[in-house]
């Protein structure tokens, strides 16, 4: 496992070639998420907490 | 107790229910900000009720950054105070306060106190936490005030075992 980005208020790791981001849920009682990512997805969330955010957005919405 | 009965639909806003019908049919991402259909006296009456600091609650400890990017949901201290008092050390008693499934915050839930948040405002829906209960005006369906803070940096916030 590899952290590959730590900042913005998510983590994203690399295990086994695949991307994984995780982040707090945001919600009053809060848990940790954890979601597969594209590539992408990755490069694109480290670039700024709007991107960041962008990209989570997206990724719920595909869930 | 109060906060039980501050039913969200009860509260003075400025808008009918049809606006708040709207708003909740808008995609996340794209609802609109809480000044464009809440008054500016009903959204300075709200925030001022986290005035004494804000608090979150979680089955463990948070080991980095607090909040997802865009902003995170909080409680007035003051109340996460009250509804831990009533609890009595019942964490299922908690759960059921908070209108959480049981088992929830598991067997050592902690509180996350953030004392002097960034960025507090009304939630606009936007927010990553937003789920499909979330309602317009800044309380949740179960009737507890809630706003949304920037994402708190670590050495912002304090986090305790809620029961010791």
């Amino acid at each position: 496992m590899e952290l590959v980005f730590s900042g913005f208020g998510i983590e994203i790791i690399k295990k086994e070639g695949k991307f994984f981001v995780k982040y707090d849920s945001g919600e009053i009682v809060s848990k940790v998420i954890e979601k597969e990512i594209t590539e992408e997805e990755a490069i694109k969330a480290q670039k700024s907490e709007k991107d960041a955010y962008e990209m989570l957005l997206s990724r719920e919405r595909r869930t | 107790m109060d906060f039980q009965l501050s039913c969200p639909r009860k509260c003075p806003h400025s808008r009918p229910a049809e606006k708040f019908s709207e708003i909740l049919n808008t995609s996340k991402g794209l609802r609109p900000d809480p000044s464009t259909y809440l008054k500016s006296e009903y959204i300075s009456s709200h925030l001022a009720k986290f005035n004494g600091g804000v608090t979150k609650i979680s089955a463990s400890a948070p080991t980095e950054v607090v909040g997802p990017p865009g902003g995170t949901f909080v409680m007035p201290k003051s109340l996460a105070d009250e509804m831990i008092a009533t609890a009595g050390g019942n964490v299922s008693k908690l759960e059921e306060l908070l209108s959480l499934e049981p088992g929830t915050l598991g067997i050592n839930p902690v509180r996350i106190d953030i004392s002097s948040p960034n960025g507090l405002r009304v939630p606009s829906g936007n927010e990553l936490g937003a789920n499909s209960q979330w309602l317009p005006g800044g309380y949740t369906g179960g009737g507890i005030p809630e706003a949304t803070i920037d994402p708190a940096q670590i050495g912002t916030y304090i986090v305790e075992n809620i029961f010791k």
